[in-house]
């Protein structure tokens, strides 16, 4: 049976099929080649982390943060960044973080931060090491990638130009629902084909994000100014909407604007809103006797 | 026998009644365990205070556990169904 | 000689600290059961932790102990763990958890005696060939000295460790607890045991307790306080007579103070062993030669 002399509907469905089969292949043959033995990264750098996450913003946005908690940075309602008073950018515990301080030595706003902050010499350090460890597409990757997302395409887009061709020969020119479909099929292809990490980063990603899921369920009861490790975690694994602004109020200024915000910490937040640690259930043996 | 000794002591530790009935009289719970006359000895001179006191301690042990047992199935369960993790 | 090494239990509620001090921090210790039942994402997260820093995979279910076998369905599921996660050694306890389908709840001491040492060494026989390899043992705390015992606790684990040629794990909180409560000297119980096969050692704190009648008052071990200067002068008289490299790790289960303070307990645990150390006699020696 030929799949192009199928009336308009079923051959909608027949192409969607298709498309699912294509874009599965895709994803399959991607995970083979992206697949590989976990590496050894650097489990203390959290920043490393975040930009594996979310790319340099992410990694600058955490690091501001945990900077902010630390007392090093304060940051006003109008996402206006500065150093607190006597803050050396020495205080820094990396690169990274050396860099962020540098970077507001005056005031400044965030959203620059994002902008002009991807040339930091840390982030590209961050970068390559990823690339290094293929947790990020390399060279290689890319060009592996580029192959696979052509054929996807152009087994997609082939199917419908010609399913076309033979619509409009036969005097049918409903076909506007198809070309949209193959437009859809096509996007999906290039977002399938081509994520920020490559199969092996996803899988490296989610076994470090699982060390740390109980600390997500932990992070309400932890407090700004006592908890900076466990909220810079978080912020890099998770992300910053996992940070609760009841436990973090500063945190609401590294996210969007929403329409009306009234901030619980007055004009300008800093960490200070006290500190201290909720208690876990205990994971241990629990010793002899309770 | 050995085994016997265990069944009667794991007993003890779970089971309230049955240490209020052997703390009476230690002996007749030992034969009913099936334990030989030495071992029936020795089990009757447990201080009662310890077997008490490590009783209340295996309780607590074991509602720890029932209670985070519950929390791990509800989050494999969970798992499962998102295929999460 | 390897030098001595210092680490902690691994609990997720201290990710994020322990993360951060790695380069403090010598070995981690994973309690098994904890992960017998994890997704495969986590026993990888588990192989990750265990490429950056040694694991221990610490068991507490299987009841090696008991005069029943020990289960092949337990240690085969234990066996996939350890399989999986490729942790540096195992352990378990000196313990039985149940009898029969009753489960006790958690570790209590068997009866010491030949036909617990002969069922002891059996288990452990089993349980290294499922699993590919032997585990240290781990002597346990009681608050009831169990009945038709022939053997002191120490003999008796001597004698464990001899017919099936398992490390011990030593933990010193137990022992202590233990020494406290049914009054015999601790000192001496190290004298009496082969320290030469002890591979790891746990520390731990505790508190005290009431009897049920308030007449007397017990040591727990619970794991939820801070490790006390008892424990560390014991740690300082293994080091001082034990001549293998030690493993010394800190049992927090609950009620976790800031990573700082078990990180100076860490700390607390490296000056007592080079205290230790410095009595050694065979240390003494090898400097000497070395110098």
């Amino acid at each position: 049976m030929n799949p192009f002399d199928l009336r308009g509907p079923e051959f909608l469905l027949f192409y969607v099929l298709f498309a699912t089969v294509v874009l599965v292949a895709l994803s399959m043959l991607r995970r083979v080649r992206e697949s590989g033995p976990l590496p050894s990264l650097d489990l203390q750098d959290p920043y490393l982390f975040a930009f594996l996450n979310g790319g340099a913003k992410a990694a600058v946005r955490v690091c501001t943060v945990a900077l902010v908690d630390r007392g090093l940075l304060e940051i006003s309602d109008k996402r206006e960044v500065r150093p607190h008073k006597g803050m050396k950018p020495e205080a820094g515990q990396n690169q990274l973080e050396t860099e962020v301080l540098r970077y507001f030595s005056g005031p400044r706003e965030l959203k620059k931060l994002y902008e002009e902050g991807k040339y930091f010499s840390a982030l590209s350090k961050y970068e390559q090491t990823l690339r290094m460890y293929r947790l990020l597409p390399d060279d290689d990757v890319k060009r592996a990638r580029r192959k696979l997302i052509a054929f996807a395409i152009m087994a997609l887009l082939g199917v419908a130009v010609i399913k076309i061709f033979v619509a409009l020969g036969r005097g049918h020119t409903n076909i506007g629902f198809l070309i949209f479909l193959g437009l859809i099929v096509t996007l999906l292809a290039v977002k399938i084909g081509n994520p920020a990490r490559t199969k092996l980063g996803d899988a490296y990603f989610s076994s470090v994000r699982s060390l740390f899921s109980d600390l997500r369920g932990r992070i309400k009861s932890l407090h700004s100014g006592g908890a900076t490790k466990e909220l810079v975690w978080v912020a890099a694994l998770f992300g910053l909407a996992s940070v609760p602004e009841t436990s973090f109020p500063f945190v609401q200024y590294f996210k969007p604007p929403k329409g009306s915000g009234s901030s619980s910490c007055g004009s300008s937040c800093g960490s200070g809103c006290g500190s201290g640690c909720g208690g876990g259930c205990g994971g241990g043996c629990g010793g002899c006797g309770s | 026998m050995q085994a016997d000794v265990e069944r009667l002591l794991a007993q003890l530790f779970v089971d309230g009644e049955l240490r209020e009935r052997f703390l009476l009289n230690p002996t007749q719970i030992a034969v009913e365990f099936g334990l030989s006359p030495a071992e029936c000895e020795a089990v009757a001179k447990m201080p009662t205070q310890d077997l008490l006191a490590a009783s209340r301690s295996y309780e607590r042990k074991r509602q720890g556990k029932q209670r985070s047992g519950r929390l791990a199935g509800l989050k494999r369960w969970t798992r499962r169904l998102f295929h999460t993790n | 000689m390897n030098k001595d090494r210092v680490g902690l239990g691994w609990r997720p509620e201290l990710a994020a600290g322990i993360f951060s001090a790695l380069d403090k921090i010598d070995i981690l210790e994973v309690v098994g059961d904890n992960y017998l039942e994890a997704s495969r994402k986590q026993r990888l997260a588990l192989k990750l932790l265990s490429r950056e820093v040694p694991l221990h995979i610490h068991s507490i279910d299987l009841g090696m102990a008991g005069s029943a076998e020990v289960s092949t369905k337990r240690v085969d599921r234990l066996a996939r763990l350890i399989n999986d996660v490729e942790p540096e050694a195992w352990s378990e306890h000196l313990a039985f958890v149940r009898a029969g389908e009753l489960e006790i709840g958690h570790l209590a001491a068997a009866p010491r005696n030949e036909l617990s040492v002969a069922g002891s060494a059996r288990n452990l026989k089993k349980a290294a060939q499922i699993i590919g390899s032997l585990p240290l043992m781990e002597n346990i705390a009681t608050l009831l000295q169990p009945p038709c015992s022939t053997l002191s606790e120490q003999r008796w684990i001597s004698d464990i460790a001899a017919a099936s040629d398992c490390g011990i794990l030593l933990d010193l909180h137990n022992l202590y607890a233990n020494a406290i409560n049914f009054s015999f000297d601790p000192l001496q119980f190290l004298a009496e045991i082969p320290l030469e096969r002890v591979g790891c050692i746990h520390i731990a704190g505790g508190r005290w307790i009431d009897s049920p009648d308030g007449s007397k008052q017990y040591l727990l071990d619970d794991h939820l306080h801070e490790v006390t200067d008892p424990i560390y002068e014991l740690l300082a008289e293994v080091a001082a007579r034990a001549t293998q490299p030690l493993t010394v790790i800190l049992e927090r289960d609950g009620a976790y103070p800031p990573m700082d303070v078990l990180l100076h307990e860490l700390e607390r645990t490296r000056v007592a062993l080079t205290a230790g150390r410095r009595r050694n006699p065979t240390m003494q020696q090898a400097l000497a030669h070395a110098g």
